[in-house]
Formats: C-alpha cells, structure tokens, sequence
C-alpha cells in the first residue's frame, strides 16, 4: 500500500504553479495535474458567444447611488451642506454675536486695575482717576414701580449715608441690591501683611460688619498673601472699602452689583395676593352652611396658601438679608506684580474672529457630543453589521461544502 | 477632467471586457457546478447581472476578470441555495422530482481526473479553478473568496492533495 501523501508546502505549491519545475516524481505529477487542467480549460461555444454579444446592444443603466462612488470632489459637495448646516445650528444656539452684553439684572463692573497710593492717585492733580462705568442695572431706579409706604420704610436702610468713595460706585438710593467686591491691596512685606489684616478685621467690625472667613497663608521667604471675606452693611461698604484702599496700594478692584428690587418687589406682591385669597377663604368659612366637602375643600386650600405665603415670606426675608450686607473679598499681598495695563477692547475684526471662534467651539462641542451619543448606537450597528457579513461568508463556505 | 479621462482610458468598455473573459467564467462557473449545461446559463446569467452594474466596476479596485468572477460566484451561490430550498421542499413532500442527469463537463479532462473532481466539494473545485486554470494570483483569490492570503494558499494545497488523493482511487474504481 502506498504512503499517504502529505499536503505540499505553500511556497512550493506557489512556486510550482509560477511555473517552477518539479524536484521529485510528486512534484513532476503535480505539474502534470496542473497542465491537465489549464489544457482542459472550457471555451464558450458559439450560442453562448453570441448571446453575450447580444447583451452589448442593451443600456447600460445609469448607476445608483453608491457610496463606494464617492469620490473627494462629491464628498465635498456632500459635507459642504452639512457643514453650513451645523454653523446655523451653532448660531441658533449661541445668538448673534454680541457687542458688549449683559445681564438685564447684573451689571458686573469692567475689572478695573490701577495702583492707588493711599489716598493719592497717579498723576496727582494731572490725571483724574477713571470715572467708574455706568452700572445702571436693567430696572431704572428712576422709572420703576415705587414701593409702598411700608416698603419705602424697609427700604431706607439702603439710602447711601456717605458719597461715592474714589473707585468703588455707590449702591443706588432705594433700590435693594447684592453689591459684592473684590479688592487686591499690596503691603510691602510680611510685618505689614499681618498688621494689615488684623486692620482690615477691625475696619470691618467698626462699620457694623463681620468677618465670614479669613485665610492667612504661611510666608514663604519674603512674599506671603492673605484672604479675608467679610460682609459689611451696604450703606457703609464704600466708607469700608476706602479704609481697605489706605492698608496699601490698590492693584487690582472688581465691582459687581446685582438689582433685588424687582425680585423684592415681586415677592411682596405675591406675599400681599396671598394675604388677600387667606382671607378671602376665611370670610368663606365663616359661614356655617358650608357642605362638608366644600368646607374640605376650602381648608385644603387655605392650608396650601398659608404654606406658599410662609414660603414667601422666607424668601423675601432672604433677599432683604443679602441687600443688606454686601459681600467684600480683601487679598492683601507681598507679591508685586507689576502694573498691569488694562487691556484695550478688540477691535471689530478681532471681535468677529473671537465670534466666530466662538461659534465654531460650539459646532465643534455639539458634534463631539452628537457623536458620544450616537456612539455605542454605531458601535452596536457596525458589530450587527461585521457580524452579519461574518454570518454570510460562514454560510457560504457551508452551502459550499456541502454541493 | 484628467482624472475622469484617465479613468475613462483604464475602464474597458463591457463589451471588451466580456469578449475577453467569457472564457475565464465560464471554465469558473463549470469548476463549480460540473454541468457544462447548467455553467452555460450560469454564465450568461452573469453578464446579464454584470451589464446591469458595469457601471459600479471600480478598475482601480480589481481587473474586470476578478471582478466578473466575484459577479459569477454570487451568481453561482444563488444557484446552490436555490437548489438547497428546493431540495428541502422536496424531501419535507417527499416528492422526489427525479432531475435530469447533467450533462458531463470539462470533457478535455481524463476520467480519473474527472472522477476525481467529481469528489471534490464545489470550495475546493472553486479554488482549484481560480488559482489553477484561471492562474489568479493568491492576493487576488483570497480577496474573491474574502479570506487571506494565508488561508487561501493553505485550502488550495489540501485541495489539491485531496484530489491527488482521489486519482489513484478513481484508477482503482
């Protein structure tokens, strides 16, 4: 019985096919097998021949969309639309470009950085010092509802005692208002840091406000800063900043002030609506003919109206406590920086670049998220995909086999 | 412009193309079927389908032989699972259809080589076809087949040992 054969190498079988001759007797078979089966090869007779011919006179269709088409200067013509698309997409979701805007109810004042000897300013008797911009919030002090009596009464406290200070805007007369400042005063050493601070806590107490925090940090060689938050009556916070401003030299200064009235004004309305509909439903329940589940009812409601206006008037007390002190946050520091020259506002071009860069962030950061998304969901499509493209082939080889 | 016209020059016309490789399909199309009758209509079938989507042939991809045997192979599966079915739903009605004995292909072979194809599964036929008589290269065929290189090489070498191993019992029988 002859051995079995076994399976010849792939580079030879590749080699013997090129063309390559057989070393041995299998190989000189192989060859034999080979010439035999190119020999043989079928040839179409003339019927087929000519029905292929035929097929020649038909149309060729006009191809179908197909992806694999698509070649860089259609891709273009594909992703132009789509680009346009997303940059609407990132203007309707940003505005306009903006100007200089702002809150209707903030008006964060331009950070304003200059030194300040003391009490002197540069240029002593030359230069004036910069006139603080316009704060004027969105509700005019001069045009909006005036308060009741009792209000008007509430509200005294915030008439301004003392006039504006250099630097620091006096909160409006009338108007409740969350003023907040931020002041960087620079000391000459560490000596003076601590004295400075131990200062800046007592000025506080004197005008009838208190230290929430203060924050000391340990010096290292001759530079050390320190942080004090403290709130200080309103009507009193220009006096205190002023006193702050004479610890050292000013450097940097950040005023920001947000109207209450309207929000105060709101909530006194809703307070005096709920009063009015308490009493309304009590008048109603006075009254002893009352069906039981009209009376249910009533109550019911009284109880949610009386809670609303508990709410309310939290709320109110709330606001009142924060347009009462205003909040200062003092950073005393050895670390000379330097005068630091306000920056001049952009001009046009530059503010339209800074648009569209802006713009352009957002498409980008919308894209980047559509596609985080929408991420597991291609992945779980593609694996479907590959998966049912694996199942194919499988399926062929199989159906292969077996025929 | 130029890429379209350099495209135009390297794209056959269909015409062309079938004239040239009707040879090549249809001696594919016999490999697998081993019905000289039914590879006929197999193969005028393929250029029907080919002549629908000539306009999809890439000739930076592959050569328009390549790309016609990939069009007959799809051809010829859709065949054998046809017959599948059919026979499935003959065997559920036990209605066997007695079917006319095909008629002998690849006459030019000896019949201990015949026979010894016959043996064959149609893979192996296929295979034997692509790499032997058509003489396509193995990058080619295993991109036909979508299997690589590798695996196309190593399936051709049992293939071919199978059917060494077939002709001495086919001289036997």
């Amino acid at each position: 019985m002859p051995a079995p054969l076994e399976p010849l190498d792939n580079d030879r079988l590749e080699a013997l096919l090129d063309g390559d001759v057989g070393d041995n007797d299998r190989e000189r078979e192989l060859e034999g097998l080979v010439r035999e089966l190119r020999a043989a090869k079928p040839e179409a007779g003339a019927a087929l021949r000519e029905r292929v011919r035929g097929l020649r006179g038909g149309s060729e269709r006009k191809p179908r969309w197909s992806l694999a088409r698509l070649r860089v200067r259609r891709a273009a013509l594909v992703l132009a639309p789509v680009c346009l698309i997303g940059v609407v997409i990132g203007l309707a979701a940003t505005g306009a470009p903006r100007g200089d805007g702002g809150d209707d109810e903030s008006a964060a004042i331009g950070y304003d950085q200059r030194r300040v000897r003391g009490q002197e300013s540069e240029g002593a008797g030359g230069g004036a010092a910069p006139s603080p911009p316009a704060w004027d919030s969105g509700d005019s002090a001069a045009t909006s509802t005036v308060p009741s009596v009792a209000e008007a009464r509430k509200l005294a406290p915030f008439a301004p005692e003392r006039q504006a200070v250099a630097g620091a805007p006096a909160p409006a007369p009338r108007r409740a208002q969350d003023y907040r400042a931020d002041l960087t005063i620079l000391v000459d050493d560490v000596d003076e840091l601590s004295a400075a601070t131990q200062q800046a806590m007592r000025i506080t107490r004197s005008v009838g406000g208190f230290v929430v925090s203060a924050n000391y940090g340990k010096p290292v060689g001759e530079d050390g800063d320190s942080m004090l938050t403290v709130r200080v009556p309103v009507t009193r916070v220009q006096e205190a900043i002023a006193r702050f401003g004479e610890l050292g030299t000013i450097i940097a200064q950040n005023i920001a002030i947000r109207d209450l009235q309207g929000q105060l004004n709101r909530q006194a309305e809703s307070i005096a609506s709920l009063r009015k509909t308490i009493a309304r439903i009590e008048k109603l329940l006075e009254d002893q003919s009352l069906r039981a589940e009209t009376r249910a009812r009533l109550e019911f409601q009284l109880n949610d109206t009386r809670r609303a206006l508990s709410q309310q008037t939290g709320a109110r007390a709330q606001t009142l406590r924060t347009a009462r002190l205003s909040h200062v946050t003092l950073t005393l520091t050895t670390r000379d920086e330097g005068v630091v020259v306000p920056p001049a506002p952009p001009g046009e071009f530059e503010q339209t670049l800074r648009d569209a860069l802006r713009i352009l962030g957002t498409v980008v950061a919308w894209t980047l998220a559509t596609l985080i998304v929408l991420s597991p969901f291609i992945a779980i499509v593609a694996a479907a995909w590959l998966l049912s493209r694996a199942g194919r082939r499988r399926a062929n080889a199989a159906l292969l086999e077996r025929s | 412009m130029r890429t379209r016209e350099r495209a135009a020059e390297a794209r056959p016309s269909f015409a062309d193309a079938a004239e040239a490789h009707l040879d090549d399909v249809l001696a594919y199309v016999t490999y697998m079927t081993r019905d000289s009758t039914l590879a006929e209509e197999l193969t005028a079938e393929t250029f029907e389908r080919a002549l629908r989507a000539w306009r999809q042939f890439d000739p930076h991809r592959a050569s328009a032989r390549t790309w016609l045997c990939q069009v007959a192979r799809s051809v010829a599966l859709d065949h054998f699972r046809s017959e599948e079915r059919r026979r499935r739903r003959e065997r559920a009605y036990a209605d066997l259809e007695p079917r006319e004995a095909p008629e002998p292909a690849l006459a030019g072979l000896s019949p201990d080589l015949r026979e010894a194809l016959d043996g064959l599964s149609a893979a192996d036929r296929e295979l034997i076809a692509l790499r032997v008589v058509l003489e396509l290269d193995s990058p080619t065929t295993a991109a036909l087949l979508g299997i690589s290189p590798t695996a196309c090489s190593t399936r051709l070498s049992r293939a071919l040992h199978r059917l060494e191993e077939r002709i001495p019992d086919a001289r036997s029988a």
